[in-house]
């Protein structure tokens, strides 16, 4: 599959592209929203993993910008972030989020969400 | 001439030795202009003069004394609450708050009794205004804490926040390493830090769980359909891990199924088969068995172990209060000793509780659950 992960903390974006390039995906990083609809235009990904607070362009604001775009319609977007609180969630699923992970995601998560995905496209 | 009297024609005077006073409560008095504290201490002198004149019942001073004065509701703040709050908020300490109270009452005492003939004050005008200023000072500091509390719970939330994506970031390199299949000594390497952040996302979200039901938020939950069976055997797979020496047990009779938060379940049976872990006897096994009813699911953890007091099972629940001292802060699984509480804190947020029961050889945690809440 087509990953592209997004998260201004570098670290935190190249752990998760390593890892999920490990488990045999096609894996793009981006380190803040308006770079994440850059990225996401040229590889057109089926999975965005997303972190919601960022400068420049926040995660929701990136999620609907991509959400408007032909590629984008069909793509599943998973929050990645630190909030969980029941508002977090709303607002997210507004923007267009299809699935919610709360920091620190465990790696097992990633992999049979993935899994998951990978499983209804094929 | 009565205080009251005083207090509002000599009020310029009075102002200026309190703002003297304040100002070298440093630092915090530096954000605040003088015109502001000038604003606050006027109104509550006013408020005090004001109650000076006004005729008090006997039961009206014995309450007030008491930092009890009657409550209006929907009332505006008072300016004493209101200078509470803004104390709070640029930084004083409650201390120094206080003694902003008491440099006001001796200021005003002072000018009184320097103006006046001895025989021309009334006593019973000093009882009053002590009252006066201690229901202002408690007022101050009803409104104080509470800005504090608010404030604290503010900053360990975006602390919390913030620790996650370095966590993250732990975690997923620590899984990287383990999948390379780089030799027994990184992946052994790599389950050591794996651990260790899986131990201190425990102790991250015990924490802000705790501080939120501190502040009687109770815990956030995300229901959805999940099937209670299948989450506590991945729960107690990863337990199987952790505890490779302990035999854990699940029996299932019923519908498990329900509209929950599954997450917070697994949080809250880990939470209890772990207390069962460490207190339980060692070589026999901890049984998790759920029953599904009509109404709901209740589930019970159990475990051998001598009786315990109902009273001493119900102590467990309490966060506990292990003193100042530092080195009995923290259990030795480096956890805050808040594990059965924020499990009942869990169930409750989902319209359910938890009992604690002593049978014949066994400890028994009960959990019942409704399947739906209203």
């Amino acid at each position: 599959m087509k990953v592209m992960v997004v998260d201004d903390n570098h670290d935190a974006a190249t752990s998760m592209s390593m890892l999920i390039e490990l488990l045999g995906h096609e894996v793009r990083t981006a380190f803040d929203g308006e770079e994440a609809v850059v990225v996401g235009s040229a590889f057109q990904p089926e999975v965005v993993m997303l972190d919601l607070g960022m400068p420049r362009m926040d995660g929701y604001e990136a999620c609907r910008r991509m959400r408007l775009q032909p590629w984008g319609a069909k793509m599943t977007v998973v929050a990645v972030t630190g909030w969980g609180q029941a508002e977090v969630r709303h607002a997210a699923a507004l923007a267009g989020f299809d699935r919610h992970l709360v920091k620190p995601v465990a790696p097992a998560l990633i992999a049979s969400t993935l899994d998951e995905l990978a499983a209804r496209i094929a | 001439m009565r205080l009251a009297d005083f207090i509002l024609r000599d009020m310029q005077a009075i102002l200026a030795q309190w703002e003297a006073f304040a100002a070298t409560r440093v630092p915090a008095a530096t954000s605040m202009t003088p015109l502001a504290l000038r604003n606050h201490a006027r109104q509550i002198l006013e408020a005090v003069a004001k109650d000076l004149s006004a005729f008090q019942s006997q039961h009206a001073q014995a309450a007030k004394s008491m930092g009890r004065a009657p409550k209006i509701m929907e009332a505006p703040e008072t300016a004493a609450q209101t200078h509470g709050f803004l104390r709070a908020q640029s930084g004083f300490q409650i201390n120094q708050m206080a003694s902003e109270y008491r440099a006001l009452r001796a200021s005003v005492l002072r000018l009184w009794m320097d103006a006046c003939q001895p025989n021309d004050f009334h006593a019973d005008d000093i009882v009053r205004f002590n009252e006066a200023i201690d229901q202002a000072l408690a007022e101050s500091i009803a409104f104080f804490s509470a800005e504090v509390d608010r404030a604290r719970e503010l900053f360990l939330g975006m602390l919390g926040h913030d620790m996650r994506t370095p966590l993250q970031a732990i975690h997923m390199t620590a899984s990287y390493l383990t999948l390379l299949n780089a030799g027994a000594k990184v992946s052994e390497a790599a389950s050591r830090l794996t651990n260790c952040s899986a131990r201190m996302k425990a102790l991250l979200d015990d924490l802000v769980e705790f501080n939120r039901t501190k502040l009687g938020m109770g815990i956030d939950i995300a229901p959805t359909d999940v099937d209670l069976a299948a989450l506590f055997g991945d729960e107690l797979a990863q337990l199987r891990a952790a505890y490779p020496d302990r035999q854990l047990e699940l029996e299932v009779v019923g519908d498990a199924h329900g509209f929950w938060d599954g997450l917070c379940l697994q949080r809250l049976l880990g939470n209890l088969v772990v207390n069962a872990l460490k207190y339980g006897a060692q070589d026999t096994p901890v049984r998790v068995i759920i029953a599904g009813e009509e109404a709901g699911v209740r589930f019970d953890v159990r475990n051998t172990g001598p009786a315990m007091e109902q009273s001493t099972l119900e102590q467990l629940f309490e966060p506990r209060n292990r003193g100042s001292q530092p080195e009995n802060r923290y259990t030795s699984e480096g956890s805050l000793g808040l594990g059965l509480h924020i499990a009942r804190e869990i169930a409750k947020a989902h319209g359910g509780e938890i009992e604690a029961r002593s049978e014949e050889t066994e400890i028994v945690f009960a959990v019942r659950l409704p399947r739906s809440q209203l």
